[in-house]
Formats: structure tokens, C-alpha cells, sequence
């Protein structure tokens, strides 16, 4: 390669703080809506009850709700849904979904706030990553690279459902239909906190 | 000619055809897969008096750091220490040609678009091609040339993501120094050739840089996955799976805003490609510097094939007739290489030579009955495993290395094996050099010369060469140059959308109605990894068959009819185990080394119940190897 011109160590580390920020951390940017609260939802597209995430907001987009709130579709990639965040920078965020962890009843509902999470394991946020990058949605790889660099706020909540029916096909199943109103209340509550 | 095995000869027009007399032109005659293994074996039952030698069976599954489910087994040679047999798994079905049948074609951009987990876009865009086609509508320059920006954002998308996330990670201090401790050592005592440009003093710094989630290389390149998408974001108004991407152009809102924006950002990516080059360049000159032995690190053939992207505005018609013609005018040319010489660039020569076979895939054949298409819509005869022939007929088994081991079929043209990738079209663009004159891009037969203007960094002229050898090293420094070539694409593309907008040509889309007659059409563009094709046949405004052919299909193909192993077999085999460790704590990196310099793409699920079709662990992702 040919440069016309010499480029410095002090070149680069400014060109990477520009980027990155000092010290070659991912630093926000884009559009921001600073101080919302987030009901952001993931699903995975027309697998019945895995795809609670999506369609839960659906309906809730039809409701009221007061103006800092933001609802978003969150189904993509985990580093996209970091970089979303970055550039909203939320101060509350509640995530839904359904997660098959096959411990509970379907239908059950686990509420739980992001300091009771275990410690994040650098390991498995670079496995997590690596499979979120190749496209994979998953509620625990946006969980995880989203800890891992600080995008969720300290007041998240996630919301998830034990879901019954898997199989390709629309609507959720009786157990995870009941569970929506339930989440609604929930939500609701997070948000008039 | 660019015939050898199928039977097709041309003409004095340069039509081609049939050579008269062969009884069976596309006759397939089966042959027993060529396994080591089972060689091995029977010489050793033949009374062979060689000592047998020291066998270890290696299996990865999946393999990580790839997109989607991928699973090799492997047999390595413990006294020669090399790789002696392979076979590449691709793990998941994914219906997506089943799921639309029957359905209005204008539902193939958005369902399609779903086969890929990574490149968000590029099914809705060969989707889109195919669609116009069949409906006989040709887009606006402009829209072309938003449709062109969109796409070289997307190649920002995925070429950084490669390389600092997936493949980086293999010659980080993290890996390197439990595979290779001494080449850590004098990695610190090498000064980095490139340090001028990307500011790594040395290779020890560079190989920091790409240690997982906390090296710098690895940092900025999740970073610049943000600047693509943004600049995705304009020409397509979302990313990823854009819903403006249309037949005969594109519904999104342009403005003169728009496109400083996308500048904007171009200019940060005009630095990020000088650096990367640099620092691919830094990496694998050191590499192969330390141990010549690492050449032959996923070597395999020259033979390449690809489809050719970024089209012409003022040459593209979306015609079938013209094709040779307006994809002869893509930036990035269309060809196919075999053994490094380039036998064509006609798109209509590529087509009629690609066939599917299924003789190690879990499908069943569909040649048994009448062929649907003997001949393309211009008479060039094609073959009844040809796409448009071809049916998707899956048949789930048990895995059986002799008889049926892949969910990928095993593409061919001309019934040779090819690869496919950023490289490959960088190699085909070289050599074909039918480059229009541009300030930024110029093919000199035996490589690329890329202008890239200031921005931060200064104007810099890289220079890649067509390597002497394709393996695992040429591939990623490939791909990072190939940061660089698609930039400079971008700066010609944006430079004519500006041109069109002064002039006034702003229109972006042509009307359409769904046509009610029976058509035949062909989308021909490239994903991040190259090759993608999507064939189309409709009737009564309905699709009656639909076929898509991706990248990794080719590159992760099993066997063929004829015995030959698929591109990703043949990178492996012969592969050397050069890691400086006792047999027993071998990790296998440079075999990871081999397959990852692919930049596979392979369908997201580790398992499937295939009795009721029951997906047991449940992801969303790029299916695109598959069916």
C-alpha cells in the first residue's frame, strides 16, 4: 500500500477517540430521546409464542401511554440493539419476551431486575456475540452484550413468559394469551413508578 | 471455450448449444466419494507394508465464530501432522423456496429477505432484480443508484465484522499464545511495516488489538457496524430486512440530505479501509514470514465464481437479453476463474453452467420427470439439475459420510467445485478489466489499484494483487482490502447520484402491475460473501418456483456426484497442524483458520427434530447456505 502522507500514533489515537471514544470504548450517538422510559420487546417471527416480544407491543401500541414512553420492536441482532440504546440512551428500559427455560408452567411469568443478574462470564459474552453477529435473537445474547458494555440503564426490568407452543404458525397459545393482560398491569406499573 | 466437462459448445454468433450426437448430455455418472480413510483401509487390508499411520478423528460442532450452524469432521494425521480428510455439515433445512411457492412474487423480497441474519439486505435486492425481470419494468437511475449505495453500506456492515469479530480473534495474543507462544514472543520484537498508517507499532500491539471484546481492532469494528447500518438506514430507511426495496427500484424518500450524510460517513469508512488494510497486511506477512508452512493453511484451487454487483444506471434494463451486457458493466464484474485464468464474464455463460446436485445432501432428486426448461429464454441450453429445473425436495436421514451428510447441496459450474467471496469479485473485476473510467478504481489485469480520498488520513492509493496462492491468509487480506475496493465503488455510485440529482432525474421507482402470463426471470447480484442468485418462474400471478443460491451453499457444498469434495473439504485437506503444542492439547486453530477465512454463513439452529419438524432450540438467523 502507498500513503501520501505519514500517519502518526497520535493520528490514529485521535482518530480512534473520535470513534471510539477515549480509552477505545463504544461510545453513544445518533438519535437520542435521553430520559424515556423503553418497553422494547423481542420475538422471533411467526413461531406462535416466541414471537410474544413483537406482537405484545403491537397491541400495546394501541393503548395510551404517557409521552417519555417509547415502545420499539428490539428483534435483531444484540450489538444493533446496543447501539439503539446508545443512541436513545433511555433511563428505564423494560425488556418482554418469551423464554423457553423449561423450569416453570407455560405461561408462567418472571419478572426480574438487571442487579439480580449472576456476573457476566467475558467468555460467554464473546460466544454470545459471536452468535448475535451471524443474526441470532435472543433475549439473554441482548442481555448480555448489552451488560457487558453498559447500554441498559440500572433501571431495567425484564419481563419474560415460559412460552407452550413453538411450531411455526400465528397467536399464542391459551397459557401465554392469558399471561398478556398480566404483563400489561406489569408494565404499567414499571412505568408509573 | 469455457466448456470442458459439460457438453456445450457456441456457435459462430456465439450462441451456445448442445454438441450434437451425446446421447445424454447431463448424464451423471456416480462416483464413490475419494475419503482417505477408507483408502487408507484398504491398502492396509491389500497387505500394504507400510506402518498405518497415527489417525485422529476431530470433530467441531458447531464450529463457533461463524454465522449459523456449521459442523466439520475431520481426520488428522498426527505424524505428518496435516489434516487428511474432511467433511463440511451444514446442520438446518430451512424451506424458504417451499414456504413460497404459491405466493404473490412481491412476498419473496420480504420473506426472502429472511434467509440471512447478516446481510440484511441483499435477498430483498436479488429479490427485487428477479421481480423486475419477470415483470419487464426497468428501474430509474437513480433508484439504481440508491440501490447501489445501500448495498456497499452493507459490505461495511459485514467485511468489519469478519474481520475484527469472527476470523481477528484467531490471531489475537489470546489465542495465539496458547497455540504458539514463541510467535507471541516475536511478534513483540517485530516493528508492524504499516505502523505509519494504522498506528500499531508492532505485531504484538496488533495482535492485542484483536483479543475478544476488549482489543482495539475488535472494538472499532462492532463500531463501524453502527456507521454502516446508519448509512444503510438512509438508502433503505431500515436495516436490516428493508421494506423499501421494490421491483423496479426503490420507495424510499431521498433528498440532497441524504446523500451528504451517506458522505459523511463514507469518509469515515475511507479511513477505516486504510487502516485495515494495513493491518491485514501486517498480520499475514507476518505469518506467513514466520512459517512458510502457513501458505498451505486453507489452500486450496484458484477456481472462483461470482455474479458480479453494483449496476451500470445508465446500462442496467433488468432484461434478460441484455444481461451479458449490463452485468459485463457492473463495477463489480461477474466471472468465473478456474485454476486463476478467467474463462468468462458473460452472466448467461455463468447460468447455463451451474448445476445442483443432491447425492450427499438430505434431499431427493427431482431430474425423473419432464425437464420444465431445456433452454434459457435466449435458447442456451440448460441442464435439468439447473435451477429452474430444479425442485426442493428435502428427505431428513441419519448422517452417513458415504450416502447423505449435508443440509447444503453441492453447486458446480461446469461441474468443477468454485468458491466464492470478497476476494473473488475483487479477483474477476482485476482481470476482466472492463472498469469504466473512474478516478478511484482500476483493474491492471493482475490486481486492483483503489484511490481513496482524504478524509482524517490522508488520500491513499492501496494496490492488491491476485495472490499466488488462496488460502486462509489471501482470503483476509482480501476481505480487508475488499473494505477498501467497495468504498471506492461507493464514491463512484455517490458521485452519480449526485449527478442524476442536479440534473433532475430524481424519480426512483417505476410503476408496475403483477403480470397474469407465465414468466421466467433471474436475480443476479452478491452478498458480503459473494455469489447469490435467485431464479424465479410464475404463473397467473403466482409463484410456482422459486430458487435461491447463496454464497455459502457453494462454499460449504459436500461432495459432488463425481466424488469431489466442496470448497471448504478442500481448504481443509492437506491443511498442516502448526501449532507448537504436544498432540494431546492441539486446538485445531489453523483448521478454525481455514474454515473461518470463508466467512461462512450457515442457517442458526444446532438441532431439529426431524421426525415432526419441530425446531428444538429456537433462533432466528441467517439460513442462507440452505435450501
Amino acid at each position: 500500500m502507498r500513503v501520501h502522507a505519514g500517519v502518526s500514533n497520535a493520528d490514529r489515537d485521535r482518530a480512534l477517540d473520535a470513534l471510539l471514544g477515549p480509552g477505545a470504548q463504544v461510545r453513544p450517538g445518533g438519535e437520542a430521546n435521553p430520559g424515556c422510559t423503553l418497553i422494547g420487546g423481542i420475538g422471533l417471527p411467526w413461531l406462535r409464542d416466541l414471537d410474544f416480544g413483537t406482537n405484545w407491543l403491537a397491541r400495546a401500541a394501541e393503548l395510551q401511554w404517557p409521552d417519555d414512553v417509547v415502545l420499539e420492536d428490539l428483534s435483531y441482532s444484540a450489538h444493533r440493539v446496543m447501539h439503539r440504546l446508545q443512541e436513545l440512551q433511555p433511563a428505564r428500559v423494560v425488556l418482554l419476551g418469551c423464554m423457553p427455560r423449561g423450569v416453570d408452567q407455560p405461561g408462567t411469568i418472571r419478572r426480574y431486575r438487571l442487579a439480580e443478574l449472576p456476573p457476566l462470564d467475558p467468555g460467554e459474552v464473546h460466544e454470545r456475540l459471536a452468535e448475535a453477529i451471524g443474526g441470532i435473537i435472543d433475549l439473554d445474547h441482548t442481555l448480555a452484550v448489552c451488560r457487558h458494555w453498559d447500554a441498559l440503564p440500572f433501571d431495567t426490568v425484564v419481563i419474560e413468559v415460559e412460552p407452550a407452543e413453538r411450531e411455526f404458525g400465528w397467536g399464542f397459545s391459551e397459557p401465554v394469551e392469558a399471561a398478556v393482560t398480566i404483563v400489561l398491569d406489569m408494565v404499567r406499573d414499571e412505568v408509573s413508578r | 471455450m469455457c466448456f470442458k466437462n459439460l457438453p456445450i459448445t457456441f456457435d459462430d454468433d456465439g450462441r451456445a448449444r448442445l454438441v450434437e450426437g451425446v446421447a445424454d448430455p447431463y448424464a451423471v455418472t456416480v462416483a464413490e466419494p475419494r475419503d482417505y480413510v477408507r483408502s487408507v483401509a484398504a491398502s492396509s487390508s491389500a497387505g500394504a507394508m507400510a506402518a498405518p499411520p497415527r489417525l485422529r478423528e476431530w470433530s467441531i460442532d458447531p464450529v463457533t465464530r461463524v454465522a449459523g450452524a456449521l459442523a466439520v469432521h475431520t481426520v488428522l494425521d498426527l505424524e505428518t501432522r496435516q489434516a487428511v480428510e474432511a467433511h463440511s455439515m451444514a446442520m438446518l433445512f430451512r424451506g424458504y423456496e417451499i414456504i413460497l411457492q404459491g405466493r404473490d412474487p412481491r412476498d419473496a423480497i420480504d420473506i426472502s429477505s429472511r434467509a440471512c441474519g447478516v446481510c440484511g439486505g441483499v435477498h430483498s435486492t436479488v429479490s427485487s432484480l428477479a421481480i423486475e425481470m419477470a415483470f419487464g419494468i426497468t428501474p430509474p437511475p437513480l433508484g439504481v443508484c440508491v440501490r447501489n449505495l445501500g448495498e456497499v453500506a452493507e459490505m461495511f456492515y459485514d467485511h468489519p465484522l469478519h474481520l475484527g469479530l469472527l476470523a481477528g480473534p484467531d490471531y489475537s495474543t489470546a489465542i495465539v499464545s496458547v497455540t504458539n507462544p514463541e510467535l507471541v514472543e516475536l511478534a513483540e520484537r517485530t516493528p508492524a511495516p504499516h505502523a505509519g498508517v494504522h498506528g500499531y507499532r508492532t505485531v504484538k500491539d496488533l495482535m492485542d488489538g484483536f483479543n475478544p471484546l476488549e482489543g482495539s481492532i475488535y472494538l472499532e469494528a462492532l463500531e463501524y457496524t453502527r456507521i454502516a447500518r446508519t448509512m444503510c438506514t438512509l438508502m433503505y430507511g431500515k436495516y436490516p430486512h428493508p421494506s423499501t426495496l421494490v421491483p423496479g427500484g426503490v420507495s424510499t424518500t431521498v433528498s440532497t440530505t441524504t446523500f451528504n450524510e451517506y458522505y459523511a460517513n463514507l469518509g469515515k469508512i475511507f479511513d477505516y479501509a486504510k487502516r485495515l488494510a494495513g493491518i491485514w497486511d501486517d498480520i499475514c506477512d507476518f505469518f506467513l514470514a514466520t512459517n512458510p508452512a502457513y501458505s498451505d493453511v486453507g489452500l486450496r484451487p484458484s477456481s472462483l465464481i461470482q455474479t458480479g454487483i453494483w449496476d451500470d444506471p445508465d446500462v442496467y434494463d433488468a432484461t434478460y437479453a441484455n444481461i451479458d451486457t449490463w452485468g459485463q458493466a457492473r463495477y463489480s464484474a461477474p466471472g468465473v476463474v478456474k485454476d486463476g485464468e478467467l474463462l468468462t464474464t458473460k452472466i448467461t455463460e455463468i447460468n447455463i453452467g451451474v448445476e445442483e446436485f443432491v447425492e450427499h445432501s438430505y434431499y431427493d432428486d427431482w431430474t425423473t420427470g419432464q425437464q420444465r426448461f431445456p433452454t434459457d429464454a435466449l435458447g442456451n441450453p440448460l441442464s435439468p439439475y439447473h435451477a429452474w429445473n430444479k425442485e426442493t425436495i428435502p428427505r431428513p436421514q441419519g448422517k452417513n459420510f458415504k450416502e447423505k451428510y449435508s443440509w447444503s447441496t453441492a453447486p458446480r459450474w461446469d461441474r468443477i467445485s468454485m468458491e466464492t467471496g470478497v476476494y473473488g469479485r475483487m479477483w474477476t473485476t482485476a482481470m476482466a478489466q472492463q472498469l469504466p473510467d473512474n478516478p478511484y478504481l482500476e483493474a491492471t489485469g493482475d490486481g486492483l489499484r483503489i484511490l481513496l480520498p482524504a478524509h482524517d488520513l490522508p488520500e491513499t492509493e492501496l494496490v492488491w494483487k491476485i495472490p499466488d496462492k488462496l488460502n486462509a491468509f489471501e482470503r483476509n487480506r482480501g476481505r480487508a482490502y475488499g473494505v477498501a475496493f467497495t468504498a471506492a465503488i461507493g464514491m463512484i455510485c455517490l458521485m452519480q447520484a449526485f449527478e442524476y440529482w442536479r440534473r433532475g432525474d430524481t424519480k426512483v421507482s417505476t410503476r408496475f402491475t403483477v403480470p397474469k402470463d407465465e414468466r421466467v426471470s433471474v436475480g443476479f447480484w452478491e452478498a458480503g460473501r459473494g455469489y447469490l442468485t435467485h431464479h424465479l418462474h410464475m404463473d397467473g400471478g403466482r409463484l410456482v418456483n422459486y430458487q435461491i443460491n447463496t454464497p455459502s451453499t457453494w462454499n460449504a457444498s459436500p461432495r459432488d456426484p463425481f466424488g469431489n469434495p466442496g470448497p471448504y473439504e478442500e481448504a481443509i485437506v492437506g491443511t498442516p497442524i502448526l501449532e507448537s503444542v504436544a498432540d494431546d492439547d492441539i486446538k485445531g486453530i489453523d483448521i478454525l483458520r481455514a474454515i473461518r477465512s470463508f466467512d461462512p454463513c450457515m442457517p442458526c439452529t444446532t438441532h431439529m427434530d426431524t421426525g415432526r419438524g419441530v425446531i428444538t432450540r429456537e433462533v432466528n438467523s441467517c439460513g442462507c447456505t440452505l435450501e
